[in-house]
């Protein structure tokens, strides 16, 4: 027992360098975590514990950059709005508490759920798989009606379309490692572009609070995480939908305005997919995540104990996770306020371009650029950002309403 | 709103706790039982055995499948390799050569029941270790 404690221990440590430094996801350490496997003679049961305690700790973590300098991952993309602007009213504390809140909550909720609907799961997965797309053109419509006013209508359809076409085009092309390639575009178009307007505003990192008071009722925060945790479900077994997209789905449909209920949403969709992505390999032999399709090849069929030990180990390491996030929330603001908001501004701007630069090269940097612009394009034309997830949604119809290939042949691509 | 933040701490330190009951469980069931084919049982139907024995009958099926069957002194276990897993046995360097008649082999896996007869299924290349 020792032995597994002690690699959830490591997955931790892993999950904190990943989660708190902008660019780096699990994905991107999966093959080294596999040859250091073979290295170290790790059974699979070790590796796959090592797997699952670092994706878990990691999503704890990352919310932790995405808030308080806006460089998010492709799960906590939608974050860095309402996150940044907590920060700015000095209530970057607040704000991380309530994504731990969120992840806590959900983990405990998407454990109760999966415990009594697995025998409905195998059914409902064949059922839904044929009508994804009508569900996802149904959100795109409501997203674009709720601008209500006709000008903005007429704003927020254009930047979906281009945020779509963008995707389209980057997203099925070679130009870069499909792993790669929405690092640039979603750092572009929701935390660049947030970067760029807080440089020209000269805003500042007023003294944050340090107080534990929510200013969101426990019922707000017991339905956020419900949505959450049944978004996050979602995600982990239909295909396309990815945690953006349950997201904008959720916050549209469920009304999830408020910044704060928000963050409890978004992180209870990221704890929740997470959790069923593992689950539903035992369930539906279905991976739907990077982690949980390394887990699936190493331990091929899983047991009903396997499944156990994993669920320990994400328990296990998101208690303490959800603690050691809570003290560095406190410490790094204290830390943040000393510097000059548009030097630190500059170096994290300069920083998420060198990371893109390594990882992407130049055509990653153009990437950058174009997704940045469309982010800004929203600011100017004053409609929401969230607007930009055309860039996956758009994809997402495509392929499974079948036209994939028929558009990319249009296009040459 | 002191007692909001004593239940969140609380709550993630129960949970922390929580996990590590599971995996003290799950490791107790996942760590494999060192056992002789002749204690081999249906009381041991779905637990994880290690076994050692030597090949006395090994069929290929046109499915890819393989079937060995294991002996010590008197006894005997049935050892499916199904083919999901026998296409995968060169990452443990193993080919379908190697497992032949009179082999010493030591086969991790689940305790099942296929007509009547104990079987020990193998679950990953690494549980088919041969010997000699």
């Amino acid at each position: 027992m020792l032995d597994f404690v002690l690699i959830s221990i490591l997955g931790l440590s892993l999950g904190l360098f990943l989660g708190l430094m902008p660019s780096m996801h699990i994905n991107t350490l999966l093959p080294l975590l596999l040859s250091l496997s073979t290295f170290f003679n790790l059974s699979s049961h070790h590796l796959a514990v090592l797997i699952v305690s670092t994706a878990m700790s990691e999503i704890f973590f990352n919310f932790i950059p995405s808030i308080f300098i806006g460089a998010p991952e492709e799960g906590t993309a939608l974050s860095v709005l309402p996150g940044h602007k907590l920060l700015l009213e000095g209530r970057g504390y607040e704000a991380i508490k309530l994504t731990v809140i969120g992840s806590i909550g959900s983990l405990i909720f998407t454990l109760f759920l999966i415990t009594f609907l697995s025998p409905f799961f195998t059914f409902f997965y064949k059922l839904t798989r044929s009508y994804i797309h009508f569900a996802i053109i149904a959100v795109i419509a409501f997203m674009i009606f709720s601008e209500r006013k006709l000008k903005k209508i007429i704003f927020s359809a254009s930047i979906i379309l281009l945020s779509g076409f963008f995707g389209v085009l980057v997203l099925n092309s070679q130009f870069l490692p499909s792993q790669h390639v929405l690092f640039p575009v979603l750092t572009g178009m929701f935390g660049m572009s947030t970067l760029i307007i807080s440089f020209c505003e000269n805003s500042k990192i007023p003294e944050q609070e340090e107080d534990f008071l929510l200013k969101i009722s426990t019922k707000e925060i017991l339905k956020s995480i419900f949505l959450g945790s049944v978004a996050g479900i979602i995600v982990g077994f239909l295909p396309a939908v990815g945690i953006s997209e349950a997201a904008v789905m959720v916050q549209y449909l469920g009304g999830r305005g408020d910044a704060r209920s928000f963050l409890v949403t978004l992180s209870g969709i990221n704890v929740g997919n997470e959790v069923f992505s593992l689950i539903s390999l035992y369930l539906v032999s279905n991976p739907r995540s990077g982690s949980s399709v390394v887990i699936q090849r190493i331990l091929t069929e899983l047991s009903f104990y396997d499944v156990l030990l994993l669920v320990g180990a994400i328990c296990f390491v998101s208690g303490i996770s959800a603690l050691f996030t809570l003290y560095l929330s406190k410490q790094i603001p204290k830390f943040l306020v000393k510097l000059d908001y548009k030097t630190l501004t500059l170096s994290i701007i300069t920083f998420i371009c060198g990371m893109v630069f390594i990882w992407t090269g130049i055509i990653g940097l153009i990437i950058l650029s174009i997704s940045t612009a469309i982010g800004l394009l929203c600011v100017h034309l004053e409609v929401r950002r969230s607007h930009c997830m055309g860039v996956l949604l758009i994809p997402s119809i495509l392929f499974f309403a079948g036209l994939n290939s028929s558009i990319l042949s249009a296009l040459r691509i | 709103m002191e007692i909001k933040k004593k239940i969140l701490l609380l709550t993630c330190a129960l949970i922390s706790l929580v996990g590590l009951v599971f995996i003290y469980f799950s490791s107790l069931a996942i760590s494999p039982v060192e056992i002789k084919i002749s204690r081999i049982d249906s009381s041991l139907i779905g637990r994880l055995v290690s076994t050692t024995g030597k090949i006395s009958y090994v069929r290929t099926h046109s499915a890819g499948h393989i079937f060995l069957t294991l002996v010590d002194e008197n006894s005997r276990i049935e050892v499916p390799i199904f083919s999901s897993l026998a296409s995968k046995l060169n990452s443990n360097g193993i080919t379908q050569y190697d497992l032949k008649k009179g082999k010493t082999v030591r086969i991790t896996g689940i305790i099942g029941e296929y007509k009547g007869q104990l079987q020990i299924v193998p679950r990953k290349p690494t549980d088919i270790q041969i010997l000699d």
